[in-house]
């Protein structure tokens, strides 16, 4: 992630919309429950609300403290707090990269080629982000401008696809099981939003003013999300429960003029989505590594990580332990509080106290 | 140099091909019978056989195949076995599922081929009135089977059509899997002088896991007209000014209020219909005065709400909500529903269900 190259605000805006299609795509009801689901709809804009207001308060941080990036603010406090801060940033970011490869390899073992081997599809899709990373972000950037075109394209497509099948019956209130489903979907749906300091990084390498791009943000990506949770709770009903991708599932369902089945489009969608986060969280985590480490070591800032988190996923294939442990953890939210709520406050907080500039 | 390296891995790797395989060596169902008997699934599969050489597309280019097995996995991997290749069910037209395996293994069938990332959701899923064996490919002679081409048709027309019963599996799979009744339309073999036909028959709608309801094809119209559906349904009318004359149904609207009275669910049934008169033989007029119009539309309606009380008088006792108006009262009586849905089979036997249908005869067609 070169901080000093600069991107278009339409890129800025695409690449975080279409990286943010992973969490979309990979809905399940909140307890698994059609009911629940409808709840999941007012969820889903409540916790955009929140990671808009959370953004913004990470970029008003930064700036406040007149830096540019929030791991220039990890600094602001000296050296040694800057090292275990920024660690820490690049930790859970690393947690991000690995679930999201663990879930492609997921994706595409159980749903698309279940009898495959796992490590082809981790080994192809590091090699991507490697090379996606190589080519720089601003080269991310301008394939974001096709991929997201791309996406509303598939959209439109799905929606042509179902929307004879819509039964707005099975849409009921969003308290029918009381507050807390409603709740808990509010905090899944915000601890999805794992991309914000990434896009907090990436907001100071806008040319121009980067706010509005970043509020079409937050309400391109619910109203995305709001679409295909709508979608999976009037055509598919109870039917999305018995599907480990549910959104696949609905895609198959899906019938347009293509006399054939248009699944693949789910595939591609998916494909997309996981190289875009993947992509700019390994650019991130090269950030970290390349601040933390000596400048000989630089080189490796992104091979190592890529290379580790792809190992990582495949012992994640092999283990269904250590794989439900990840979930736990990332469903936890504690990765994603701690890099968005977690290392700017206790920079901002700590740079307040001890009254040091380090920068 | 470098880039068309490049390009050309990538068309080795990313061409989606992976674990393809040749056509030849995959045996493509496209009927999928079910049987369950002594605790062993028996498949009976008809094959799309692509090394037919029949220019006609008769049977030549079919094949059936029967194997079973403790589960529907090693039932077809037995199938496999049998014919060479591996099936493939991606191409399915119809699962039939007979009469016996309904009644004791549904759950367990619908979830495999929901499980299954082959089976499109789309597929027909029938049920037998006899065994699946008996209609996907009954035995005409001890030489002989009968290959159930028309169980392709009723398939289509009930996947495509609104007049036929609609019997898919996410259809089947959404009222199996909530707090509704799954309907499943039924299908048998006919013989008549030596001729083999599959025809539909009536439908079956399930409780707690169980064929309950047996709908005869009366029944299923009201099914149909509750549902929304029945486009292009016929309804036969003797008319003393008029004669005999078919009226098409264009559009059916319906809108369910539901409410609670004396702690019991009640249900306004509102049907608004469309029609056009099919067929008028032997008079040519350009229309009808109003007393006529009225007769027509009234005898419509009263053919329509007749199929309705129909249903429903076959539903209610079985408590076999197959309508879905537990979602109407979910949606409209939240609290209601929510402290007594544990029970709904048995509210649903004792609701009250009014049923108004309004009519209209926009078109006299060619009359």
């Amino acid at each position: 992630m070169d901080t000093g190259i600069r991107i278009g605000r339409f890129e800025y805006f695409a690449m975080f919309v279409v990286a943010r299609l992973v969490g979309s795509l990979t809905f399940v009801g909140e307890g698994s429950m059609p009911i629940d689901t409808s709840a999941a709809l007012l969820g889903q804009a409540v916790a955009a609300g929140l990671a808009f207001a959370t953004f913004f308060l990470i970029v008003g941080l930064t700036r406040r403290a007149g830096v540019e990036t929030p791991v220039q603010l990890c600094y602001l406090p000296g050296k040694a707090a800057g090292h275990i801060l920024t660690a820490v940033l690049g930790l859970c970011s690393f947690l991000t990269l690995t679930q999201v490869i663990n879930s492609f390899e997921r994706y595409f073992t159980a749903t698309v080629y279940p009898t495959s081997w796992g490590a082809f599809f981790i080994a192809l899709f590091v090699l991507s982000i490697l090379y996606f990373n190589h080519m720089g972000i601003d080269a991310m950037s301008r394939l974001s401008n096709g991929l997201f075109i791309l996406t509303l394209i598939i959209l439109a497509l799905l929606v042509s696809g179902v929307y004879r099948d819509v039964d707005l019956t099975y849409l009921v209130t969003p308290f029918y099981e009381g507050v807390e489903p409603l709740l808990r979907s509010v905090y899944r749906s915000f601890v999805d939003w794992a991309d914000l300091l990434v896009m907090a990084m990436v907001f100071a390498m806008v040319s121009g003013d980067a706010r509005r791009p970043s509020l079409h943000v937050f309400w391109v990506a619910l109203a995305v999300a709001e679409l295909l949770s709508f979608l999976l709770i009037t055509v598919m009903g109870p039917y999305s429960r018995m599907h480990l991708f549910p959104v696949h599932a609905l895609f198959t369902t899906a019938e347009i003029w293509v006399p054939t089945r248009v699944d693949f489009l789910f595939m591609i969608l998916f494909m997309a989505a996981c190289l875009m986060k993947a992509a700019l969280h390994l650019a991130f985590i090269g950030y970290c590594l390349r601040t933390l480490l000596p400048p000989g070591a630089g080189r490796y800032a992104r091979i190592a990580p890529a290379l580790l988190a792809g190992g990582a996923a495949l012992v994640l294939s092999h283990s269904r332990v250590l794989s439900a442990y990840l979930v736990n953890l990332m469903n936890s939210g504690t990765p994603m509080l701690l890099m968005t709520l977690g290392v700017p406050l206790t920079a901002a907080l700590l740079t307040k106290i001890t009254g040091r500039r380090a920068l | 140099m470098k880039r068309v390296l490049t390009a050309a891995l990538c068309l080795v790797l990313l061409s989606g091909c992976l674990g393809g395989s040749d056509i030849r060596s995959r045996a493509m169902v496209q009927l999928f019978g079910i049987d369950y008997e002594g605790g062993n699934f028996h498949v009976t599969l008809q094959l799309f056989n692509p090394t037919g050489q029949s220019d006609e597309g008769g049977d030549d280019d079919k094949q059936v195949v029967r194997a079973e097995g403790a589960t529907l996995s090693e039932a077809l991997a037995n199938a496999s076995l049998r014919v060479g290749r591996r099936t493939f069910l991606g191409d399915c037209r119809a699962v039939v599922v007979g009469e016996k395996a309904a009644a004791e293994r549904m759950d367990y069938i619908l979830r495999y081929l929901s499980d299954d990332r082959e089976v499109y959701p789309q597929v027909a899923v029938l049920m037998a009135v006899d065994t699946a064996a008996e209609v996907v490919a009954p035995e005409v002679d001890e030489d002989e089977t009968y290959l159930a081409n028309s169980l392709e048709n009723i398939t289509n027309s009930s996947v495509a059509g609104d007049a036929q019963f609609p019997s898919n599996l996410l259809l089947v799979c959404k009222g199996f899997f909530d707090e509704g009744a799954a309907s499943v339309l039924r299908v048998e073999t006919l013989r008549q002088d030596g001729e083999v036909l599959v025809e539909p028959a009536g439908v079956a709608v399930f409780v707690e896991d169980a064929p309950a309801v047996f709908l005869d094809r009366r029944a299923e119209r009201g099914l149909l007209y509750l549902r929304g559906l029945g486009v292009g349904t016929i309804i036969g009318i003797d008319d003393p000014d008029y004669g005999t004359m078919a009226i098409e149904l264009q559009k059916v609207n319906v809108k369910i209020k539901a409410a609670v009275q004396g702690g019991l669910p009640s249900f306004d049934v509102a049907l608004d219909v469309q029609m056009s008169v099919a067929e008028l033989l032997g008079h040519a007029v350009s229309g009808f005065d109003e007393a006529a119009l009225r007769r027509i539309t009234q005898r419509c309606e009263a053919a329509i709400r007749g199929d309705i009380e129909a249903c429903l008088s076959a539903l209610q006792p079985a408590g076999a909500d197959a309508v879905g108006f537990y979602r109407h009262l979910r949606r409209q009586e939240p609290t209601f529903y929510k402290y007594m849905h544990n029970n709904w089979s048995h509210l649903f036997a004792d609701a009250s269900v009014a049923v108004r249908v309004d009519g209209s005869l926009r078109r006299i067609g060619n009359a």
